[in-house]
């Protein structure tokens, strides 16, 4: 317990330093806020008037410590395209990248776990060079493409699938953009679990393992996973953290509503507010995966704790 | 005096990309109920893959056991075994200890789970009843509070802790034979002899076989029986341990024993046997030891040796007692 406390602790100083140097970045970008917000005939009066209004003229230091205040109490500001809360927006749009986060994790898990163990305990045999080839074109295609092409043969060619939006927890809309988000975590998952598994199957704790009398699988189930997974567990947790902060280009390919979107859209709209709204999400999202990375860490390797 | 395991002209190949590498080349030797047997060598001379084979555990595909090997242990050949049949066998009648204690455990489970585990695979017992029996062991290596310990994990265990766990975990089935691969080489000199009374105390107790794998002749001369000394995958010459060190025939056993370290003798600079081991894909004509000989002749670059037996046990793989037999 005082070590996850411990590691909560060190996650706010992190957290302030990533979203003040956020802050400043998108601060310094050109463009005046103002004069994207009202349009372009607008009385050059008016703008000082509403520069005033919304501290626009404070020093970026006092802006900045104004700003984490009231994200604190749950208010990060106003986005001036959509005329809403920002966190109204966020909170909304969350659910849907939940959902698609959660069935891409899925995913990627029932697929990579399984062919990373196949391809390290079959190691240099067909099925091997086989999962591995499909993990390679996992990992190298990019998502936008795999996006395409599930849409032009299950979409339009076959039929199966709605090609693209989204419907709640629709099992029709989701299954698409969960397997095209969820193979290129998986072919990650798969060669982590691989050589982590086949470094795990060489050490010198498993031929003690193999000289009890255990045969070969049992000593893979008993022995070797558990250790395997350390790297495994690392990455699957940032993997998922990353997705819940918005697939964006999964998103915009299949028209989900999600976090994704709106950054994208914000971006594209110059809506200063909503676009450090939803990174400082992402941001938090990350941090928190982190230290739940290191927290199950430490349920399964007992060393971690006493240091 | 009845033999636990028979090893009889035991061959084990590694393919490699140059070639047949033949890591252990035509051995044999008999193992005693209640005998410690060592096996002395260099790195590389073959005595862990001798140890491995005796298991089954030589890495496959590149690991071979050449035909016309045989390992007799209780009327079956393991060479033969297949992979369920052996498995019965290791842990339970044949157990190992192995060189590194720091390495050898699993650093995520118990102690107390990975010494029961061969009781309760080989034995079937329950949790309770393997629990009862693996602390009277912990206890029985004389490890302090084994209650306790039993909960702990490895890297809460010093190195020689761990190697008594390791020897309780090889003991615990009661096994015919033990094979300790080089069991103190990673322990401190005090600790090595702790480990040693107790592997000695424990082989009394059980009245089993050992075979001791090192290249220590200090430790070889203090806890042995029978010696078998080998080089590049050979036996050169076995003895009983007061012939071996009183009357050494082979020249590389002569070089051993004078390389050791003398507390009588002021000397300022040890004696070292001049050479290499020779590569083992390309082997010389003769007798593999004829390069680094000092007392080679014509005849040991040409021909390979004869196993002649000196006395009783005594037998060693050389030209020389031929030769001296002649000039008489």
């Amino acid at each position: 317990m005082r070590y996850i406390l411990k590691r909560l602790l060190t996650t706010i100083p992190i957290i302030i330093g990533v979203s003040f140097l956020l802050y400043v970045m998108l601060n310094i970008v050109p463009g005046d806020p103002v004069a994207l917000m009202m349009g372009e005939h607008i009385n050059p009066d008016t703008i000082e008037r509403v520069r005033a209004r919304m501290n626009l003229d404070d020093p970026l230091m006092i802006r900045f410590v104004k700003y984490l205040l009231d994200a604190l109490h749950g208010d990060f500001g106003y986005s001036y395209k959509l005329k809403r809360e920002v966190s109204t927006l966020i909170w909304q749009a969350f659910p849907n990248t939940l959902i698609l986060a959660v069935s891409g994790a899925l995913v990627s898990w029932i697929i990579g776990i399984p062919a990373g163990i196949i391809s390290a305990v079959k190691k240099n045999t067909w099925i091997d060079y086989a999962v591995m080839t499909f993990a390679l074109i996992g990992v190298s295609m990019p998502v936008f493409w795999a996006g395409l092409l599930g849409q032009y043969f299950f979409g339009l060619k076959l039929q199966w699938l709605p090609i693209s939006g989204f419907d709640g927890l629709n099992i029709k809309y989701i299954i698409m953009p969960a397997v095209v988000l969820g193979w290129s975590a998986a072919a990650t998952i798969a060669r982590l679990t691989r050589s982590s598994l086949l470094e795990v199957m060489s050490s010198d704790y498993i031929r003690t393992a193999r000289e009890k009398g255990l045969l070969r699988h049992q000593v893979v189930v008993g022995h070797a996973l558990k250790n395997a997974f350390l790297p495994v567990i690392t990455v699957m947790t940032i993997q998922v953290a990353s997705l819940l902060s918005g697939a964006v280009i999964t998103e915009t390919i299949f028209g989900i509503p999600g976090i994704g979107r709106i950054a994208v859209s914000a971006i594209q709209t110059r809506d200063m507010p909503l676009l450090q709204g939803s990174v400082m999400f992402a941001t938090v999202l990350i941090i928190l995966g982190n230290l739940l990375a290191d927290i199950l860490y430490g349920f399964i390797d007992p060393r971690i704790k006493y240091h | 005096m009845s033999d636990v395991l028979v090893i009889n002209h035991l061959k084990t190949y590694f393919k490699t990309k140059h070639g047949m590498n033949p890591a252990v080349d035509d051995i044999s030797l008999k193992l005693q109920m209640g005998k410690i047997t060592a096996l002395v060598g260099e790195s590389g001379s073959g005595k862990s893959m001798t140890a491995m084979s005796i298991l089954g555990l030589i890495p496959k595909p590149s690991g071979v056991i050449m035909p016309g090997s045989e390992i007799l242990f209780e009327g079956k050949d393991l060479t033969t075994l297949k992979e369920r049949e052996i498995a019965k066998i290791r842990g339970n009648k044949i157990a190992m200890i192995f060189q590194e204690p720091m390495t050898s455990l699993n650093p995520v489970y118990t102690i107390g789970k990975q010494l029961t585990e061969p009781l309760r695979i080989h034995q079937k017992l329950s949790k309770q009843e393997a629990k009862k029996v693996a602390i009277s062991y912990l206890e029985k290596v004389r490890i302090p509070d084994p209650e306790k310990r039993f909960n702990n994990y490895p890297h809460q265990l010093s190195g020689g802790l761990r190697q008594r766990v390791m020897i309780a975990m090889a003991m615990i089935c009661e096994p015919k034979l033990i094979i300790a691969d080089e069991p103190t080489t990673a322990l401190d000199v005090t600790i090595q002899a702790q480990i040693l009374s107790l592997l000695c105390g424990v082989q009394k107790d059980l009245n089993t076989a050992i075979l001791f794998i090192t290249h220590d002749l200090g430790v070889v001369a203090e806890i042995s029986d029978t010696v078998c000394v080998m080089y590049a995958g050979q036996i050169v010459e076995q003895a009983d341990v007061k012939t071996l060190f009183e009357k050494p025939m082979h020249p590389y056993t002569k070089g051993l024993l004078k390389s050791l370290p003398r507390v009588d003798d002021d000397v300022t600079e040890l004696y070292s046997i001049k050479g290499m081991v020779p590569n083992l894909i390309h082997l010389p004509k003769g007798c593999r030891f004829a390069s680094r000989c000092p007392e080679a002749t014509a005849i040991c670059h040409q021909e390979i040796p004869p196993r002649e037996m000196i006395s009783g046990d005594h037998e060693v793989f050389c030209w020389l007692p031929r030769k001296e037999a002649t000039n008489v």
